[in-house]
């Protein structure tokens, strides 16, 4: 009779942990792909949420908030018509975790009747839009992300720009005839979004490369990485 | 579950751990994760390295559902464990070789716009995770062998 031995004899110790591994697979693959939410709870254990911005940034986006209310009303505010305010607040989940995309994931979604394209701000000032939205979550598209793009003005005489989203927005298109200034306040004129909602300051202005229009970079006065509530503009 | 695959599933959680704290406080994010795991895939078993790709991807999910950006992800390190036999160079210098394809090939489809726009955070990226990588593989060689 011959006697076969496997060459690589398996112990029921290893056995044992194949064993172990693979429910540890099946577990981890099952979360991932059905329960998402238990990696945002994984995550927040560690990582947890930085902490909240002081006051002194309550402050400055106080500041940002009034200097963009006298800008809007010294321009043709009467001319537009005012959309209802109202909204909810929301907390963040988590971030995109790859230097791709800038966006964040936040605790509202259709159930609080959340649509695509609401303007979601922080401290009274746009920080994006919503991109996604989903039965209870939403993914929100901050200025800090490539494909963000809206209509803007500067200042009191009210010089439309294009903001451009990346990891250094900018504004673009400002007309050459157009005077602007450091310190300038930028403001949203988009069309789905309300008007006159603080962005970010001027912080420096150039001509652009084909030397038809004026660019410039942008001052903002929060850390997207500090932020864990919105609140978003229904 | 042994000594080597609690050593490795711990230096996946500090990977996972660095990229989230830098990346929220710098908002620069480096492929920490990915590093580890790429270099992982020399010591571990298949299923090891599978189920701390899982885990990872987990912890980095950002939203509901399955994003394209982390099934490519997902399989960059199981990638790595096969093709790994494949690559006629020292384990250390596959590992170097693959954590860069790692990371270039991620870049190459989801962030091409990075690499022109941001040229310095590219880099940085890839320096990052090199470094990141090669502690990794040098931490696990120094109690474990490494297969190629």
């Amino acid at each position: 009779m011959c006697t076969e031995t496997l060459a690589f004899p398996i112990s029921n110790g290893m056995k044992k942990g194949f064993v172990f591994l693979f429910i540890l697979v099946l577990i981890s693959g099952f979360l991932f792909a059905f329960k998402q939410m238990y990696g945002f709870r994984l995550r927040a254990i560690f990582a947890p949420p930085p902490s909240m911005p002081d006051e002194a940034f309550a402050l400055r986006a106080e500041n940002e908030k009034l200097r963009a209310d006298i800008a809007e009303l010294q321009n043709i505010k009467s001319q537009i018509s005012q959309k209802p305010s109202g909204g909810i607040g929301a907390i963040v989940y988590s971030r995109y975790p790859l230097n791709f995309k800038s966006e964040l994931l936040v605790n509202a979604g259709a159930r609080e009747k959340i649509s695509k394209n609401n303007a979601v701000t922080f401290g009274g000032m746009l920080i994006g839009k919503i991109s996604e939205v989903f039965e209870e979550t939403s993914l929100v598209q901050t200025i800090y992300d490539e494909r963000f793009q809206l209509a803007v003005r500067i200042g009191k005489d009210g010089a439309q720009a294009l903001l451009r989203g990346g990891s250094f927005p900018i504004l673009d298109l400002i007309s050459s005839t157009e005077t602007i200034k450091t310190g300038d306040i930028v403001y949203s004129a988009g069309e789905s979004f309300p008007y006159g909602l603080p962005i970010a300051e001027i912080k420096d202005i150039r001509v652009s490369d084909d030397k038809l229009f004026q660019v410039s970079t942008l001052k903002i006065p929060y850390d997207i990485g500090r932020i864990n509530v919105v609140f978003i503009e229904k | 579950m042994n000594i080597k695959t609690i050593s490795a599933f711990l230096l996946v959680v500090i990977g996972i751990l660095l990229q989230l704290l830098i990346g929220d406080e710098r908002g620069g994010w480096f492929n920490f994760a990915l590093a580890a795991l790429i270099a992982l895939s020399f010591f571990c078993t298949f299923f090891e390295i599978f189920f701390l790709t899982l885990f990872a991807l987990l912890v980095l999910n950002w939203q509901p559902g399955i994003s394209f950006e982390l099934i490519v992800f997902g399989i960059v390190p199981v990638g790595s464990f096969f093709f790994k036999k494949f690559i006629p160079l020292e384990p250390w210098v596959a590992n170097l070789l693959f954590s860069l394809a790692g990371v270039i090939i991620l870049y190459a489809l989801f962030g091409i716009h990075v690499v022109t726009n941001y040229p310095a955070l590219f880099l940085g990226d890839i320096v990052a995770s090199l470094i990141y990588s090669a502690a990794v593989f040098k931490a696990m060689s120094s109690f474990f062998p490494a297969e190629s």
